[in-house]
């Protein structure tokens, strides 16, 4: 075989993998966007009727499509910003002074990150429960009223959020710690000659420093919060009433449960489009200058 | 070269003959049912070695849990893979299923084992129709589920009870026949000993939950789709009485009713932690094994409304329900149809009356039955005439959609966070434009 095969070759089989499942679902839900499914004719795109923007329309025109947005949008600044910030503040002092417990810490810390989301979710729900709770258990032998966590529209998106920073606040600690730990030790050494306190150091030395690892963290944070599906549906199934459902649970609901695919398929690029340029803002805010990464 | 890209895809290659070995071994010789997750797949179980043995026929039976089983079948319907030979669903479904051509008619199977099978021993009334859509039957009848009101007997018995109620509310303690009655007994109960609440009914944000709800707006009048011309009747007056019901008895009901589904609802009943409830009739309300107040319990038809002539209007929900179907795209049609008859045999149905499955019957033989008689007790003529006399759920095509739209509409009244009116009208638009 002439050799200068062999590359493409190799490269066939991810070719194929890209092809099939990341451009052709791609491509296939961008022209199911302008379609009407009709569960008659089946999934051939070819036999649906073509209606050109009306799914978006119908989708724009419905309150709950901007209910489930306002709760996405909600759950994720309020999630990824409390999580930011224990994270930051976990692996500050994990990084302060490195024991032989630090490994043993950092495991621990970590260890709700391996639970699947639906398992977490349907825990939480268990220990949530305003009769049996574990967490209601504790209010009640405080002497306080029992708290309804996902029965009272006020409190519902808050626990969400709790259950959230509950799993994800490890990943972005593990990222954060990387980081501070990539740091090298000199820099720091030469701002303490320099007269710098603790306080100046952490604001003018390690965080711009941490701007590549907090991307990072906050990038795969944000894109995950936003398709938030599994604790909504472990947790509440969007109720009550619609004040916990997200847009990845409308999707579903218009997708799996009326099987309107066509407006699905659209809530997805509209999805896609807005948190596309949402990651680009924050990459040209955030992202170091040339010269200033590690 | 050659030798390295045989080693390279070598693997793969084996792979993809071994399964698709498996695949073809499988779809031979089986016949694959699929269930919901539950009391509903342990008939399925228990007769299946019998089946097997009896006719050579390799069964393989898959649960699906309840909240999942429509898109798994309808993905199924939709992709004709032909992997699922018998289903089992909520009749709700069989129209639109029937009418999208996904379900085998079963008029002839049903004429060919017409004696083994004895159709006419199946009670008349809804849940037999329910398996038919214009003319043809498409499904085999299987849980005959419907509604009725539980009550603490020794709470309503309770002489300083019913003095003290009578001195409130002027008339005598006893079962509710209206829901005015329910409200000023649910009022009355409500923390009248500790731990103890007014009533509780499924009320989370699901499908079937608007079931319950019916109970209320079926009494007051209102209906939701008329099944010959497929108009929506949607009832402004009985949907706005309902809904100040229902809030009324959320706000008599332990705390998180908002979220009790079935196994919520089920153990406040059972346990006696409420004086009363609305939950299908099945036996595992009387055995000791399920409930713990089994021998406080009484039975009771649903409250209606009282008309102008003194009489009451009931109108019990039958929601749920299950009936057995095969898809079009099965290719052991015929083998999951006798497995089928066999589930819904009087036989499997005394099986599963007497073992507490929740698996209900609605064959008249097995109501005359003295095993099935001696495990309902007192509720078998309370289910029986509620059986005959209850309103189906949505049968037309779309029905998962008007109960997709109504269930959320109906949670956020319950919820708080919409008026009653807005929600009719809100609820209105979205049908229509269905």
């Amino acid at each position: 075989m002439n050799k200068k095969y062999i590359p493409y070759l190799l490269m066939l089989p991810i070719m194929v993998y890209t092809l099939l499942l990341i451009v052709y679902p791609l491509l296939f839900s961008a022209v199911l966007a302008f379609k009407k499914f009709d569960p008659i004719s089946g999934l051939s795109l070819f036999n649906m009727k073509t209606v050109g923007f009306k799914n978006f329309i119908k989708i724009f025109g419905d309150n709950a499509f901007y209910e489930s947005l306002f709760n996405t949008v909600e759950i994720l600044i309020i999630g990824v910003l409390v999580q930011l910030i224990f994270s930051f503040l976990i692996a500050l002092a994990l990084n302060k002074k490195t024991t032989i417990y630090t490994g043993t810490a950092l495991t621990l810390i970590l260890t709700p990150l391996v639970m699947p989301m639906v398992a977490s979710g349907l825990t939480w729900r268990m220990l949530f429960h305003i009769e049996y709770g574990a967490i209601n258990g504790i209010i009640s032998s405080l002497g306080f009223n029992s708290v309804n966590f996902l029965g009272d529209p006020s409190l519902v998106k808050a626990s969400i959020i709790l259950v959230d920073t509950w799993q994800w606040t490890p990943l972005m600690t593990l990222i954060l710690f990387a980081g501070l730990k990539s740091i090298p030790e000199e820099i720091m050494e030469a701002s303490k000659v320099d007269g710098a306190n603790s306080l100046s150091t952490l604001l003018y030395i390690t965080i711009p420093l941490l701007r590549w690892p907090i991307l990072v963290a906050l990038l795969i944070r944000i894109t995950d919060a936003w398709k938030m599906f599994d604790y909504v549906e472990a947790l509440t199934g969007g109720g009550p009433g619609y004040s916990s459902q997200t847009l990845s649970y409308y999707v579903y609901l218009k997708g799996f449960r009326r099987f309107e695919l066509g407006q699905a398929a659209s809530v997805s690029w509209i999805m896609l489009i807005i948190i596309y340029i949402v990651c680009l803002i924050l990459v040209k805010i955030l992202k170091p200058k040339t010269g200033e990464s590690f | 070269m050659k030798i390295f890209i045989l080693k390279l895809f070598l693997p793969s290659i084996l792979m993809i003959s071994l399964n698709l070995g498996n695949t073809l071994m499988a779809d031979s010789h089986e016949v694959h049912v699929v269930f919901q997750t539950g009391g509903d797949v342990l008939v399925a179980r228990e007769f299946k070695d019998r089946f097997e043995k009896e006719t050579k026929i390799k069964l393989s039976i898959e649960e699906i849990p309840g909240g999942n089983l429509y898109e798994k079948l309808v993905t199924e319907f939709i992709t004709k893979s032909g992997a699922y030979d018998l289903v089992e669903f909520y009749p709700t479904w069989l129209g639109g299923f029937a009418e999208a051509g996904y379900l085998e008619p079963l008029d002839d199977l049903f004429e060919k084992y017409s004696s083994e099978i004895d159709p006419d021993d199946y009670l008349e009334g809804v849940q037999n129709a329910a398996t038919v859509w214009k003319g043809k039957r498409y499904g085999i009848p299987y849980d005959g589920d419907v509604l009725i009101f539980y009550y603490r007997k020794d709470l309503f018995e309770n002489k300083q009870y019913k003095k003290e109620f009578k001195n409130t509310y002027g008339y005598e303690l006893m079962a509710p026949d209206t829901w005015d009655q329910v409200l000023d007994m649910a009022v009355f109960f409500d923390g009248r000993e500790k731990g103890l609440k007014g009533i509780a009914m499924v009320s989370m944000r699901l499908w079937w939950a608007v079931g319950y709800w019916s109970s209320v707006y079926y009494a007051y009048g209102g209906r939701y789709i008329d099944e010959n011309t497929g108009d929506i009747v949607l009832n402004r007056d009985a949907w706005n009485k309902a809904n100040s019901v229902w809030l009324q008895m959320i706000k008599h009901a332990p705390k998180g009713v908002l979220n009790f589904g079935y196994t919520e609802s089920k153990e406040s009943i059972g346990s006696g932690k409420v004086a009363m409830g609305i939950q299908w009739a099945t036996t595992v309300f009387v055995d000791p094994r399920q409930s713990s107040a089994h021998d406080k319990l009484g039975f009771a038809m649903m409250p209606g409304v009282k008309k102008a002539d003194g009489s009451i209007y009931r109108a019990p929900p039958l929601p749920v329900g299950k009936v057995l179907a095969i898809p079009k795209s099965s290719s052991n049609k015929e083998k999951a149809f006798k497995f089928g008859t066999l589930l819904s045999s009087k036989e499997a149905q005394i099986w599963a009356t007497v073992s507490g499955t929740g698996v209900d019957p609605n064959r008249r033989s097995v109501f005359e039955d003295s095993t099935v008689k001696g495990a309902w007790k007192d509720m078998i003529s309370v289910y029986r005439s509620s059986l005959e006399i209850g309103v189906a759920d949505i049968r037309v095509p779309n029905s998962a959609k008007y109960y997709d739209i109504i269930s959320g509409e109906l949670h956020s009244v319950w919820s708080g966070t919409k008026s009653s009116n807005d929600a009719f009208v809100d609820t209105l638009e979205e049908w229509k434009d269905l």
